[in-house]
């Protein structure tokens, strides 16, 4: 359990000794031992890489605005930007701002969280301090928590600054299909990059993907985006196996046998593990394989540092009139136990179609 | 108190091990070599190796040792022979029972994983009960007439 700081007290007096002094001194607590650091040095995506970790899951920082992501007992909600608070701020002439911290206040209206950010004594890592207090309750005492946060190596080149970049060209894929126009992209020109994304959400949750079971990323030069799904776990025929081991990197357990013959097979032998992600990538840019193929790791990776929205300066771009939709299909065997690392399959046995059809992405095959 | 003799005895332990470590080994080694084994072999060896190898190797190098002195009548106490025996068809049986029971389970393969570590936790403490019990077997023997080792074997 988060401790809690703060006092139950009625009297304005003591709030306010709490205001001014305890919470600044949790922050020299935590901040005391870190040293200034250039503010470009705090720009870019920041995630927490422990993936069962509670609270501040994502930070984009952009100049003194910050964006973050916050998880609590499963749910994912994103937290407006902010203006952050420059703590000791220095600015040597000729010289680059540096800054101690810096201090982003998020108001909610049914809770208020205080993030405080440093310097990690490890390049591309920063620490935070989170404090939370609820703003319906009377006591509003804080809670505290700490963490630290990895800058993400996907945000590097040809990334625009409004989301992490999706590789590219995209890895080798398994199976490659066109999506029907209307389908995704609309045979309007007038439509926007936001429509064509609010066009696959609905079809991903229609298809079962909840918002925590795919990432966006950003194509270079804004022309497009790419949506990850996260892994499946699918039978010999493309289909997904029903949940609770539907988005597991674990295979589901083997059907009880039934008979000896049965029982002997499953001794000696196990089913291999099938998985596959699907990256849906929409652009008016023509998509070709690179050379390289995927890690299952570095995907599952890659999906936690994604973002879950497309922002409104994306949103607005409309795309050539070679815009299309092109789902890549990555697929991945483990074929005997959980101890080898899942393979990749460079070429599937079934089609992009298949996979699809599986997901229930598309109802019906083609 | 009821006597066996000590030879026999050690040679009915000896062949309930022999046996019993021979089908656990004979199953693990099929396993392995199976194109999808249900465990990952580098673990299943690390699991079975310490399953057996120490009470094992006790076993059989006492059977050569004995089997190297020429002896009068050599007795040992038939109860403490009796839990030996008992005890030691008891443990083998537990530890082929963990590979042959994992597909009755519905495991998933980390679960299979797992289930080798868990099975630990059943198969120490019998282990260790075995090797109390042969301890005392082993005490319990009597000298009818004093050991000669036997020159040139």
């Amino acid at each position: 359990m988060a401790p809690s700081i703060g006092d139950t007290s009625p009297f304005p007096l003591f709030r306010f000794i709490r205001a001014v002094f305890l919470v600044p001194a949790f922050g020299l607590v935590l901040f005391g031992s870190s040293t200034a650091g250039p503010l470009d040095d705090y720009q870019g995506y920041w995630s927490n890489q422990d993936p069962d970790a509670q609270g501040i899951a994502r930070l984009y920082i952009r100049g003194d605005r910050v964006q973050g992501v916050d998880k609590r007992c499963g749910l994912v909600r994103d937290l407006p930007e902010v203006t952050a608070i420059i703590c000791q701020r220095e600015c040597p002439e000729g010289g680059q701002t540096s800054a101690a911290a810096l201090e982003a206040v998020f108001s909610g209206t049914d809770e208020e969280i205080k993030v405080i950010i440093s310097h990690s004594s490890g390049p591309g890592r920063l620490k935070i301090g989170v404090m939370r207090r609820p703003t319906s309750e009377a006591t509003k005492n804080w809670t505290w928590a700490e963490a630290e946060l990895v800058k993400l190596e996907a945000m590097g080149e040809g990334a625009d600054g409004l989301l992490p970049a999706f590789p590219w060209p995209p890895p080798k894929a398994s199976a490659r299909a066109f999506l029907r126009k209307d389908l995704v992209v609309g045979n309007n020109a007038a439509d926007d990059l936001g429509k064509a994304f609010d066009r696959i959400v609905t079809v991903l949750q229609k298809a079962g993907f909840s918002s925590s079971e795919y990432s966006v990323y950003s194509i270079p030069t804004q022309r497009g985006f790419v949506v990850v799904t996260k892994i499946e776990n699918i039978d010999e025929t493309g289909h997904f196996i029903p949940k609770p081991h539907r988005f597991s990197a674990d295979e589901p357990p083997a059907s009880r046998p039934r008979t000896l013959l049965e029982y002997l097979k499953a001794l000696f032998n196990a089913p291999p593990g099938r998985f596959r992600f699907i990256a849906l990538a929409v652009t008016d840019l023509v998509v070709t394989e690179g050379p390289v193929a995927p890690d299952a790791h570095q995907l599952e990776k890659a999906l936690r540092e994604g973002g879950k929205f497309l922002p409104s300066e994306l949103r607005q771009i409309r795309l050539g009139s070679d815009r299309h939709c092109e789902a890549l299909v990555y697929e991945f065997v483990r074929p005997s136990s959980a101890a080898e690392e899942p393979r990749f399959v460079p070429s599937s046995n079934l089609s992009a179609e298949q996979h699809l059809a599986g997901a229930t992405i598309l109802r019906t095959h083609p | 108190m009821k006597r066996i003799d000590l030879t026999q005895a050690q040679r009915r332990l000896a062949l309930a091990w022999l046996l019993g470590s021979g089908l656990a080994f004979g199953l693990v080694i099929l396993q392995s070599l199976s194109r999808q084994p249900p465990f990952p072999p580098d673990k299943q060896w690390q699991w079975l190796l310490p399953c057996l190898l120490p009470t094992l190797s006790l076993i059989l190098s006492t059977v050569v040792a004995e089997a190297r002195m020429v002896r009068a009548a050599a007795s040992a106490d038939l109860f403490s022979f009796q839990v030996s025996l008992g005890l030691s068809m008891f443990y083998l049986a537990l530890v082929l029972s963990t590979p042959l029971l994992a597909p009755l389970l519905q495991l998933t393969a980390a679960e299979r994983v797992e289930l080798l570590t868990k099975s630990q936790l059943w198969l120490g403490p019998v282990q260790g009960l075995v090797g109390l019990a042969l301890g005392a077997f082993f005490v319990s023997r009597e000298n009818d007439a004093p050991a000669v080792r036997v020159e040139g074997t």
